[in-house]
C-alpha cells in the first residue's frame, strides 16, 4: 500500500482535514457558538429595553421558586414532560403494530405500504394540527357521530382545547418520526432468526416476547426519543389546540420570553434547563440502546 | 430575480461570516441632510412595512396609498401589544418602517428609542385631531413620535340566537351558565379589566396599570377561577371569529371589527358595554427608528389620519376616529356604527391602556393564570 | 410461512389498518374541505367547489410564501449536502481526538427540541448585527438540515465494503479520484434520500422559522398566520397541491430507482 501514495503523509492529512474544515466551521458558528452564547445569556439582567449585562443567577432561581402549586415554572416542565412521555409512549405503541404487519405480514410492494405510512409527513404540520379543530370541535365530526348515532345527547367539549386534543395531535404528527427508525430497525431483524426460534417448538407468543421484542429495542428508543424531543419542544400544538390551562407549556413560556413577556436572559435560563433535561433523557435511553443492540449482536 | 436571490443569500453569508470573524466594519451610518422633495409622487415599487394590527392593512385604504405613491405595503400582524414590543426589539428599523401601536407600548417604544419624531408640518390632518386626543406619553423633548389613529372599547359580544341578553355587570362572567362558553384575549389586558371589576380606578383611572403586588395576586385569583368558563384565550381578532362561527363559544370580550365581521357573515351578534365602563386601546401610527423610508413613512402616515384615510379605516374596521372631519367621507350609517358623532358617550366608558410600568409583574400574572390547573 | 391466516395475522392487520385510519383521517379532512364552498371549516361540509384553488393561485402572499419556501429549502439542502457529504467522508476516513464529540454535536439540532435552535441562532444573529430574514432562515436551516445529512451519509459510508476502496487505492487512485469515481458512486442513493429528506423538513420547518424569519415569511409561517388572522380553505387547497405533488415525486423517484435496481 505504502508504494501507491501519491501524496505525502502531511498532505493526505491536510486534504482530509479540509473535508471537515467546512463543517467544523459552520458547526463552530452556527451551532457551538450560539448555544455558549445562549448559555451566557442566560446570566445577564433583564432591563425594559435590552438586556444588561450583570451578572445574576436570578433567572434561574426563579425557574425553581417563582410562583404557586401548578404555575411554578418547574411543575409546568414536569408536566410537559408527563405529556410528552404519554406523546412517546402512544406513537411507539400506534407504531408498532403497523411497522410489524409492514415487516412481517406484507409479501408484495413493502415499500408501499411504508411510503404510505410516512406520507403524511408532506402535509404541512399545521394543517395536521389544525385539521383537529374539526374532528374534535363541539359541532366536530366526533360529536356529530356520537349525537348521530345516539351515543350522547349533547356534544361533549372535552375533546378539544384539553390536553387530550394536544396529545392526540402530537401522537398523530410525530408518529411518522416514530414509525421510520422502528421500521429501520425491524427490517434487519433476521427472518430466519424468528423462524429458528418457531422450529426450537418456542410459541408464537413466546417468539415474540423472547426474540422480537428484544431485537426491535434499538428502534423503538430511536423513536421513542425523537417523539419525546419534539414534543417538548413544540410550542404550536398546545398553542392551536390547548385550552385555557392546557396551551402553555414549558416551550410556550420559553417562546413567550422571546416574544411577549421579552426577558431573554429568562427565555434562555429555561432553554438551557430543558436543554439538560432532554440530554439526559436522550443519554439514558441511549445507553439502553446500546445495551439492546449488544444483546441483538450476540442473538445473531 | 432567482439569481439575484441567490447573490444576496452568498454575500449575506459572507458578512456574516466576516462579521463574526472580527472584521465588523464602520456601522455608523451617515445621515444626509439632502432636501427632501416632498412633491414626489413616484417611489419605483418601494416596500413599506407595517407591523400593526391585524385589520390595519386592508386594501380599502392601503391600495389608494400605493397607487398614488407607487409602492407596496406588506404587514406583518401582532397579536398584543407585547408581541409588537418583541417583534419591534427583535426587528427594529431594518425590518419595520411603521408601527401602529396602542397606550400600554407607545410610551414605551417613544422612551427606548425605538421611534422617530414625526416631522408635523406634512401630516394634513394634524390641526384636525383634537387635543384630547393628543396623549403626552408619545412626547418628548417637545417632539411628537406618534400620530392618534382609531380607538375603540374592548366590549363584551356575544351570539344573540343563544344568548337572549347580555351582561349588565362584568361579574356575570363567572355565572356557571356560560361554563366552556366564554372567550378572551389571550393578554394582560385581562389584568387590567380585573383592576375595574374591583372598582380599583374609581379615584385613579391610572390604578388599573400600576397595580399593586396584593391587587395582582386578586387579579390572578378571579381569572385562575374564571378559567373553567373560558373555552379559549384567542390571539387573533381571525380566531375568535372562528370560535363564534364553529359554535365553539356563546360570549366573549373583543374588538369591534371582530363583531363587523361576524355580523357581515350573518350571524346575530350584538354588544354590550356592563356598567363598570371597560378597557380600550388608542392607537397611533409610528416611524420605527432606524428606517430608510422615512418620507414614504410619513406621507403614510399623511395618508392614514387625513379625513379620508380615517374615514376608510373606520369602515372597514368599525373602530372610532381620531380626526373628526372623517364624517365627510361616511355615510350616516357609517357614522352611527363608528359613533362617530356620538364620539362622547363611548370615549366617556372607556379606561384607556396605559404604559405599565412593572410590565413583568404583569405578565408573569398573567402566564400563572394560564398554567393553574 | 404460516400456511393459513391465522388468528393473530388477523388482529395484527386490523390494528395496522386502524393506525392507518388514525394517520389519515386529519388529511382525508384537509383534502375534503379544500372543496368545501364554505369558508368555516365547520362540519358538516356545505357543498363542493373548486373556487378555493382558483382564490388561492391569485393569493399573492400564500404563493409568495410557498416561492420562498422551496428557495430556502433547495438553498440549505444544498448547503447541507456539500458540506456535510465531504465531512463524512473526512470523518469516515480520519481518527482524530473530538471525532465522537464532533458526531454527537451535529446532530444536537436534530435530537433536541427546535426551539432552542432557534433560540441560539435569534440570539446570536442579533449580536452579530444579522437581521431577521432569508439569510437567517437559510442558516438556521442548513444548521439543522446538516444534522439529518451527515449521520445518514455517515452510516452509508460505514456499512460500505472497505475494501472498495482499497481496491482503488491499490489501482493508483488518489484520495480525491477514488472519493469521487468509488465512494460517490455507492452512496448516490443516500445522499439522494438525505437530499429529499432535507427538503421536505426545511419547507414545513417551524420552531426555528418561526424566531428568525422578521417579515420574510415561509409557507408554514404563512399558513400558522392564516389559520389566526383569517382561515380559508386556500390552505387546504394548497396544502393538497403539494401533497398531491409529493406522492407523484415518490412514486416516481421510487419507480426509477427498482428499474435502476
Amino acid at each position: 500500500m505504502e508504494k501507491t501514495k501519491k501524496y505525502s503523509y502531511g498532505t493526505k492529512r491536510f486534504i482530509q482535514f479540509g473535508l471537515i474544515a467546512p463543517l467544523v466551521i459552520w458547526l463552530v458558528l452556527f451551532l457551538i457558538i450560539p448555544y455558549l452564547n445562549l448559555f451566557v445569556n442566560s446570566f445577564w439582567t433583564n432591563g425594559v429595553f435590552g438586556v444588561q449585562h450583570k451578572f445574576t443567577l436570578e433567572n434561574y432561581t426563579k425557574f425553581f421558586t417563582s410562583g404557586s402549586g401548578s404555575n411554578k415554572p418547574i411543575m409546568v416542565l414536569l408536566d410537559t414532560l408527563r405529556i410528552s412521555v404519554i406523546v412517546m409512549i402512544c406513537t411507539i405503541l400506534i407504531s408498532f403494530p403497523l411497522v410489524y404487519f409492514i415487516n412481517f405480514k406484507v409479501k408484495k410492494n413493502k415499500q408501499l405500504f411504508y411510503m404510505l405510512a410516512i406520507i403524511p409527513l408532506w402535509v404541512s404540520y399545521i394543517m395536521r394540527a389544525y385539521s383537529w379543530r374539526i374532528i374534535l370541535g363541539t359541532n366536530g365530526m366526533l360529536n356529530s357521530f356520537l349525537i348521530w348515532s345516539g351515543i350522547t345527547s349533547k356534544p361533549i367539549d372535552a375533546f378539544l382545547y384539553s390536553n387530550g386534543s394536544v396529545i392526540i395531535a402530537m401522537v398523530h404528527i410525530y408518529t411518522p418520526f416514530v414509525l421510520m427508525p422502528m421500521y429501520t430497525a425491524m427490517e434487519q431483524i433476521p427472518k430466519n432468526l424468528i423462524e429458528a426460534s418457531k422450529d426450537l417448538g418456542c410459541g408464537r407468543i413466546r417468539t415474540f416476547i423472547k426474540v422480537l421484542l428484544p431485537l426491535s429495542i434499538p428502534g423503538v428508543l430511536t423513536g421513542g426519543t425523537y417523539a419525546l424531543a419534539l414534543s417538548m419542544g413544540d410550542f404550536l400544538a398546545p398553542n392551536l389546540l390547548g385550552g385555557p390551562t392546557s396551551s402553555t407549556k414549558i416551550s410556550n413560556i420559553v417562546q413567550m420570553q422571546f416574544g411577549t413577556s421579552n426577558n431573554w436572559p429568562y427565555g434562555a435560563a429555561i432553554a438551557i434547563i430543558i436543554f439538560l433535561v432532554v440530554l439526559m433523557i436522550i443519554t439514558i435511553l441511549g445507553k439502553l440502546e446500546k445495551h439492546f443492540s449488544k444483546l441483538e449482536e450476540a442473538g445473531r | 430575480m432567482r439569481k439575484i436571490f441567490l447573490q444576496k443569500a452568498l454575500a449575506g453569508i459572507m458578512v456574516g461570516v466576516m462579521t463574526v470573524l472580527g472584521f465588523t466594519g464602520c456601522g455608523g451610518s451617515q445621515e444626509k441632510k439632502t432636501e427632501i422633495d416632498w412633491s414626489k409622487t413616484d417611489f419605483g415599487g418601494a416596500e413599506l412595512n407595517l407591523l400593526s394590527w391585524e385589520m390595519y392593512a386592508d386594501d380599502s385604504f392601503v391600495k389608494p396609498f400605493e397607487e398614488k405613491y407607487n409602492c407596496k405595503i406588506n404587514a406583518t400582524f401582532c397579536t398584543s401589544s407585547d408581541d409588537l414590543i418583541a417583534k419591534l426589539k427583535a426587528g427594529g428599523g431594518d425590518v419595520y418602517d411603521l408601527v401602529s401601536p396602542s397606550g400600554d407600548s407607545a410610551g414605551l417604544i417613544t422612551q427606548g428609542d425605538l421611534a422617530k419624531p414625526i416631522d408635523l408640518e406634512h401630516i394634513s390632518g394634524w390641526a384636525d385631531i383634537p387635543e384630547a386626543f393628543k396623549l403626552k406619553d408619545v412626547e418628548m423633548d417637545g417632539k411628537i413620535y406618534g400620530v392618534p389613529f382609531l380607538w375603540g372599547a374592548d366590549y363584551v359580544m356575544y351570539n344573540a340566537d343563544v344568548l337572549s341578553t347580555g351582561i349588565t355587570s362584568w361579574e356575570e362572567l363567572w355565572d356557571a351558565k356560560y361554563k366552556g362558553r366564554l372567550a378572551l384575549h389571550n393578554d394582560i389586558s385581562n389584568i387590567y379589566m380585573m383592576g375595574l371589576i374591583d372598582g380599583i380606578a374609581k379615584d385613579d383611572p391610572q390604578a388599573l396599570y400600576n397595580m399593586t403586588a396584593e391587587q395582582l395576586a386578586d387579579a390572578q385569583v378571579k381569572l385562575t377561577e374564571l378559567n373553567s368558563n373560558v373555552r379559549k384565550y384567542w390571539d387573533a381578532g381571525g380566531e375568535l371569529e372562528d370560535l363564534f362561527k364553529n359554535g365553539e363559544v356563546d360570549i366573549a370580550v373583543g374588538w369591534p371589527s371582530t363583531l363587523k365581521n361576524l355580523q357581515d357573515s350573518g350571524m346575530n351578534m350584538k354588544w354590550c358595554i356592563p356598567e363598570e365602563g371597560c378597557t380600550g386601546w388608542f392607537d397611533r401610527w409610528m416611524i420605527v427608528n432606524g428606517t430608510n423610508q422615512e418620507q414614504l413613512a410619513t406621507l403614510w402616515i399623511d395618508w392614514i389620519t387625513s379625513a379620508e384615510g380615517e374615514a376608510l379605516a373606520s369602515i372597514s374596521t368599525t373602530f372610532s376616529v381620531a380626526n373628526p372631519k372623517a364624517a365627510d367621507y361616511m355615510t350616516e350609517e357609517q357614522k352611527k356604527i363608528a359613533l362617530v358623532d356620538d364620539m362622547d358617550s363611548l370615549f366617556s366608558k372607556i379606561n384607556f391602556w396605559s404604559v405599565v410600568p412593572d410590565r413583568e409583574a404583569y405578565n408573569e400574572t398573567w402566564t400563572a393564570v394560564k398554567t393553574t390547573e | 410461512m404460516s400456511k393459513k391466516k391465522s388468528g393473530s395475522t388477523i388482529i395484527v392487520a386490523i390494528l395496522a389498518v386502524a393506525v392507518l385510519l388514525f394517520l389519515y383521517l386529519p388529511i382525508i379532512v384537509v383534502v375534503l374541505y379544500s372543496f368545501n364552498s364554505s369558508s368555516i371549516s365547520s362540519f358538516p361540509m356545505s357543498g363542493l367547489t373548486l373556487k378555493w384553488y382558483v382564490v388561492m393561485f391569485h393569493n399573492e402572499a400564500l404563493i409568495t410564501a410557498l416561492t420562498n419556501s422551496i428557495e430556502v429549502a433547495v438553498i440549505a439542502t444544498t448547503l447541507a449536502i456539500v458540506i456535510g457529504v465531504p465531512s463524512a467522508y473526512g470523518v469516515y476516513k480520519l481518527k482524530f481526538r473530538w471525532k465522537k464529540f464532533l458526531e454527537k454535536v451535529v446532530i444536537i439540532p436534530m435530537m433536541l427540541p427546535g426551539i432552542i435552535t432557534g433560540i441560539s441562532i435569534l440570539s446570536f444573529l442579533q449580536m452579530v448585527g444579522i437581521i431577521q430574514g432569508v439569510l437567517a432562515v437559510i442558516l438556521g436551516h442548513t444548521t439543522f438540515l446538516l444534522g439529518t445529512v451527515f449521520p445518514q451519509i455517515y452510516t452509508r459510508l460505514r456499512q460500505l465494503d472497505r475494501n472498495i476502496e482499497e481496491a482503488s487505492t491499490d489501482l493508483g487512485g488518489t484520495g480525491i479520484q477514488t472519493f469521487f469515481y468509488v465512494i460517490l458512486p455507492n452512496i448516490k442513493t443516500a445522499i439522494i434520500g438525505a437530499a429529499l429528506l432535507s427538503v421536505t423538513l426545511s419547507i414545513d420547518e417551524i420552531p426555528v422559522t418561526f424566531f428568525l424569519n422578521g417579515v420574510f415569511t415561509t409557507l408554514p409561517i404563512q399558513i400558522y398566520g392564516m389559520t389566526r388572522n383569517g382561515f380559508t380553505p386556500e390552505i387546504n387547497a394548497i396544502c393538497t397541491i403539494i401533497l398531491v405533488a409529493s406522492v407523484a415525486v415518490i412514486l416516481i423517484s421510487n419507480k426509477i430507482s427498482r428499474e435502476e435496481a
